[in-house]
């Protein structure tokens, strides 16, 4: 087995690198570099190597599954495949190092058929056996073990080409020019190749995620949160909700308030955190609202507190697939109502103790208002499950309420704090790398990352306020913090969903948002996100007109009438302009043949009528053999002249000024062959027999 | 139609389908080449995820460096050379084991020099038919569990390996500049007998890397025919008697004493034997005629009736082949009784022909599902009278044919017999007699050199130098 000089040691180098071993992967690659200046030699024959070879192969494949199972069973590594890729270069390690050690370039593949073969399974031909050199495919076994590793950098995809470039040098077949070549585009291919695999790994995401949000309603009893979730977290630009304030009757007349933004809207709330997964245990049964029916409206009161006039009324326009879904209501939601006059009205709803209300509705576009008051609560008194804590972090998290002294704080002063710690300590990312092993997600985000997106605040928060003795709950929904470019109102994108904390103080569950308030700004647009919003509003405007689809359809007509019908006219046009072509060809025909059209007549007359489609030559010469020669003659002098004087250059000028010679030679043909004169008579049989010279005159 | 048989079938089709995908990488894709899109693919299984592993960058190097490659070696790119005349020598035949050597003369006008070519033979598709395929038997059938054989592969590999003949490997052309012409030599080593159908050879260029070629179809086409391999048999001198030759008399046998009468001359008539008196008297010329030699007869029968084409029926054409090699003589008459399509005879030696022709007829012969064995006993009993001696091959064992090997030697017939079969299957229909030479299918040559009658030398034995002879 022999390799280029340095080769080895590269590679391995770049696998330590890229697996944090360094040390190990320079030792093992000094090692065997160092191999090929030993002076000693396998001394063997080659039969001999091969019953070697084939020994060691057992003995690597015993390296590999006890590789295999040592990785499958170790806690921490789950049946991720990477760690076996990463290390498995070394079970073929005592097959290489024979073959180092025997100082030959190539070697038959036979020993694999020693190993495996069984007498009489195998072919036995005359090929002249196969040689290969086994170092290069071990090489490459290194190089996608080194790439097993995790991201870090950029660095490795060239150190990769170059690794790969001398080997490619070897067995290269033609001038090095054309190689080198070749190589730079390869490099620049391979790396756009990669680039583009990884932002389309993120838009496949990006859709499946969509898919998924589309297709599922939040579900009330159970959140499955994205913590430990490894890479980019990125959600589209899709408009969700659309929110309009309204000031009770007059909005129209008064214009529409302004909202402090950012305004969260809660679609469900948990109490249970297990392993990553948020839980509503206990009551979590879905009661109906008793509506009210109002003209045009109806309503239905989900607090039970009266409406003071400090309250504020919301429209809030949504989309679902589904026939109920969770509404998405501020904090101190009272009333939701809903005007049965417009299109998909609500037809009932139901709440659960947790706060979280389920709308009932056709399949597609609805809206619906809200009432809130700030001091008014949805949520039913706290229970001892909203002060429970997983009991992996539950030490974690006593010892940071003891380093934030949150337990000899008064509750109002524990929120403040809690929302300058994070904003102080901690970053908000949607990008995450990998969790250190043995740790949970929350501990990885809590001591050692210290950066993540909302659901880690939301959990953290949610669980120190717990730790510190204060009843607390997890709250998911949406995060309005974006003003409408088309229109006095708010959008709520499917990337401004969001998680936060609620916790019970004053006798009300009141909202805790320690995400970092720049969040939002960090998940950037998308390219398309104006031509987005322009068709939502447009759709929007047209839902909410009262014609709707009508409006969509006659819309519809009327483009495909302006398409359709300058096209039906034109046709009329063209087809009305080539009949009246037709009629004045035909009556310009009549007029211009004058006496010629008298002569037709009398030939017609004669039975050699001419045919519509024929041309006058045409026809002078299909009746010739019927004609007499000098009538002939003269009638093809007339057509002739009948044609130079129509279509020849000097056709209009002479037919304005003087009168075409061809009329007066017409009219002298018809004096001099009265009748049929011009034709030649039939033949009677009796004639000929009786009669020979007449018959031959008439010739 | 069963459900095995259709299985069978949709095996096969299967089977062939990915010999011809096999047949492309290997024509389209060095052997780099193959090395670099297997890593291709294990990479992209590894890189599915981007963001757990950087294998998706070893991919997309690997997938960069695929693409380039076959584009570099498209045939619009890489065009055929103009100008480039090629024509093949191939030897008059070749036999099984025996390297053959052949050369290739070029020819080429063009202006550019031609560097980096490779020659690369297309032979015939060598993909059995699935009446071979159902008929055939492999190599240590008998030894493969039921999964195998149901499945059938390695009777289809080695069918595979039978009809393709030989492997001839690839041939690197030198740098050949314009005007000039050379002859390249190229060799290979048959490991099946029959006819080897050339189409003709492919002219291949690798792109800058030496992954993909592109590929030029030169048309070439030739055929040759590989001899069955022969062993060096020692066998005792077989006892002969003088027999009068009748049809199988020739100008060229010699001529005895006995005047018998006169004939017009035909050309080849020496002309000591020239009658000048009958010339004299008609004007014509007019030759004495003697009677003819007497000389000795064998009977070399191959009974192949009925059997299946494998690894047994290939030895007994060896056998046969090598029995004709040991048992000719210039001076003596080898009969050799055979069956195709029909029951079928042939001569050699005394006259008749040169007992290379009889390898000819075995290197075409393919194993019959007729039932011939009959007329095949008829045409040896009918001519017992005039053989010497009788050897036979064969590769059953029943009362039929017991009673006709009884019969022969109550002629007596001097009588050789070789049975090549398992020994189960030979003592099951009839009791073989002590004097039947029982071979393992598989062993024939190790067991012909425990009889002794082979040498120890294992190399198939050099062609004879018939002429000479």
């Amino acid at each position: 087995m022999k390799l280029p000089p340095g080769l080895v040691m590269a590679v391995l180098l770049l696998w330590g690198w890229q697996s944090h071993l360094l040390a190990l992967g320079a030792a093992l690659g000094l090692a065997l570099e160092a191999l090929a200046f030993l002076p000693r030699r396998y001394q063997g024959s080659t039969d001999q190597l091969q019953v070697l070879l084939s020994r060691l192969f057992w003995l690597c494949l015993l390296c590999m599954v006890g590789m295999v199972v040592y990785f499958l069973l170790t806690p921490h590594q789950g049946l991720s495949t990477m760690p076996i890729v990463q290390w498995a270069p070394f079970a073929l390690l005592p097959m290489v190092l024979c073959l180092l050690l025997s100082g030959q370039a190539t070697v038959e593949l036979r020993f694999l058929q020693i190993a495996l073969g069984q007498p009489g399974k195998t072919i036995h031909t005359t090929d002249t056996p196969r040689q290969i050199n086994l170092g290069f495919a071990w090489l490459a076994l290194w190089l996608l073990a080194a790439s097993a590793a995790k991201p870090q950098g950029r660095l490795f995809y060239f150190v990769f080409c170059a690794c790969a470039g001398v080997a490619l040098w070897q067995i290269r077949r033609s001038q090095a020019r054309a190689w080198w070549l070749m190589f730079a585009a390869t490099c620049a291919l391979g790396a756009a190749i990669h680039i583009g695999l990884y932002h389309g790994q993120s838009v496949l995401e990006e859709w499946a995620m969509d898919l998924l949000t589309r297709r599922q309603q939040e579900d009330p009893i159970r959140s499955q949160t994205a913590l430990g979730h490894i890479g980019q977290l990125k959600l589209s630009d899709q408009i969700t909700l659309h929110v309009q304030p309204l000031s009770a009757a007059t909005a129209k007349e008064q214009g529409a308030p302004r909202l402090k933004l950012p305004l969260l809207l809660m679609t469900a709330s948990y109490n249970i955190y297990q392993a990553g997964v948020w839980k509503l245990t206990g009551n979590n049964s879905f009661v109906d609202v008793v509506a009210q029916e109002l003209p045009n409206q109806r309503r239905w009161d989900i607090t039970g507190a009266p409406v003071t006039s400090s309250v504020q009324l919301l429209q809030i326009h949504a989309n679902t697939e589904l026939r109920h879904t969770l509404l998405a209501l501020p904090a101190g939601s009272m009333q939701v109502i809903s005007n049965t006059n417009e299109n998909n009205p609500l037809s009932h709803i139901s709440r659960n103790p947790m706060g979280s209300v389920q709308g009932f509705m056709t399949p597609g576009h609805f809206h619906y208002l809200v009432q809130y008051q700030q001091h008014a609560s949805l949520q039913d008194k706290p229970g001892a499950k909203d002060l429970q804590m997983p009991e992996q972090d539950q030490e974690l998290l006593k010892n940071l309420v003891r380093q934030l002294q949150l337990d000899k704080k008064p509750p109002a002063q524990i929120l403040t704090t809690l929302q300058a710690y994070f904003a102080q300590n901690y970053v908000y990312s949607t990008w995450r790398e990998g969790i250190q092993p043995g740790k949970s997600a929350l501990a990885d985000f809590l001591g050692n990352n210290r950066s993540g997106h909302c659901e880690y605040f939301a959990t953290a928060t949610t669980l120190l306020l717990r730790a510190a003795g204060l009843p607390a709950r997890y709250a998911v929904g949406y995060s309005v913090q974006e003003e409408s470019q088309f229109g006095q109102a708010y959008l709520a994108r499917q990337r401004h969903a969001h998680a936060w904390s609620r916790v019970y103080l004053d006798g009300r569950w009141q909202d805790l948002d320690t995400t970092p308030a720049n969040w939002a700004e960090l998940e950037p647009a998308g390219n398309w996100e104006a031509l987005q919003d322009g068709w939502f509003w447009l759709r929007l405007q047209l839902r909410q007109s009262q014609l709707g689809s009508t409006l969509l359809l006659c819309l519809l007509a009327l483009g495909l009438a302006v398409l359709i019908v300058p096209r039906i006219l034109r046709s009329n046009q063209q087809s009305q302009l080539l009949a009246r072509n037709q009629a004045s060809d035909a009556v310009q025909e009549k007029v211009d043949l004058g006496a010629l059209a008298e002569i037709l007549h009398r030939m017609q007359q004669a039975g050699l009528a001419k045919a519509e489609q024929e041309s006058l030559l045409q026809w002078l010469e299909r009746i010739a053999p019927q004609l007499q020669a000098d009538a002939r003659q003269q009638l093809h002098a007339i057509v002739q002249c009948y044609y130079r004087a129509r279509f020849g250059p000097a056709a209009t000028a002479s037919a304005e000024n003087t009168p075409p010679a061809w009329q007066a030679a017409s009219v002298q043909w018809l004096a001099a062959w009265p009748q049929d004169s011009a034709c030649i008579p039939p033949p009677v049989a009796s004639r000929i027999d009786t009669e020979p010279e007449d018959n031959t005159h008439a010739a | 139609m069963t459900l095995r048989s259709l299985l069978r079938r949709r095996l096969l089709v299967n089977f062939a389908l990915a010999y011809r995908l096999q047949t492309w990488l290997r024509l389209r894709f060095t052997r780099s080449g193959q090395f670099m899109l297997a890593a291709c693919m294990l990479s992209a299984l590894f890189g599915l995820n981007t963001r757990q592993a950087l294998a998706y960058q070893v991919f997309g190097f690997l997938a960069a460096c695929m693409i380039l490659a076959l584009l570099l070696s498209s045939r619009r790119i890489l065009r055929a050379p103009q100008g480039l005349h090629l024509t093949r020598s191939l030897p008059l035949h070749a036999s099984v084991g025996a390297c053959a050597h052949y050369h290739f003369q070029i020819r080429y006008d063009g202006k550019q020099p031609l560097r980096d070519y490779t020659l690369l033979e297309c032979p015939h598709d060598p993909r059995p038919s699935s009446a071979q395929f159902a008929h055939a038997i492999e190599p240590g059938a008998h030894t493969r569990n039921r999964f195998d054989r149901a499945v059938g592969y390695y009777r289809w590999a080695w069918l595979l390996q039978m009809n393709r003949i030989t492997h001839i490997a690839e041939l690197p052309l030198p740098t050949i500049l314009p005007k000039q012409r050379l002859q390249v030599a190229h060799r290979f080593t048959p490991f099946a007998r029959g006819n080897l159908v050339l189409n003709g050879v492919l002219l291949a260029r690798t792109d800058p890397f030496g992954l993909c070629r592109a590929l030029h179809f030169i048309e070439l086409p030739a055929t040759l025919l590989v001899l069955p391999s022969t062993w060096p048999m020692q066998l005792p001198q077989l006892p002969g008697k003088r027999h009068a030759q009748h049809q199988f008399a020739a100008s060229a046998s010699g001529d005895g004493e006995e005047f018998v009468g006169l004939r017009p001359y035909r050309p080849g008539d020496s002309l000591r034997n020239m009658h000048w008196k009958s010339f004299a008297r008609t004007g014509s010329p007019v030759v004495r005629e003697y009677q003819a030699e007497y000389l000795t007869r064998h009977a070399l029968l191959l009974d192949t009736v009925q059997a299946p084409a494998g690894i047994a029926f290939e030895e007994a054409i060896a056998l046969t082949a090598s029995l004709v090699t040991a048992l000719y003589q210039p001076e003596s008459l080898l009969n050799l009784h055979y069956i195709d399509t029909g029951c079928h005879e042939a001569s050699c030696g005394q006259g008749q022909l040169q007992p290379e022709a009889l390898l000819r007829i075995l290197a075409g012969l393919q194993a019959s599902r007729q039932d011939l064995l009959a007329p095949l006993q008829a045409t040896i009993l009918c001519q017992r009278e005039e053989f010497s001696s009788c050897v036979c091959v064969m590769l059953q064992w029943d009362d039929r044919r017991a009673q006709f090997v009884r019969t022969l030697q109550a002629s007596g017939l001097a009588l050789q017999v070789w049975l090549i079969a398992t020994p189960d299957a030979a003592l099951l229909p009839a009791p073989l007699p002590d004097w039947v030479h029982l071979l393992t299918p598989g062993k024939v040559q190790q067991q012909l050199r425990m009889h002794g009658v082979l040498g120890t030398d294992t190399s198939p034995a050099p062609m004879p130098d018939w002429e000479a002879a």
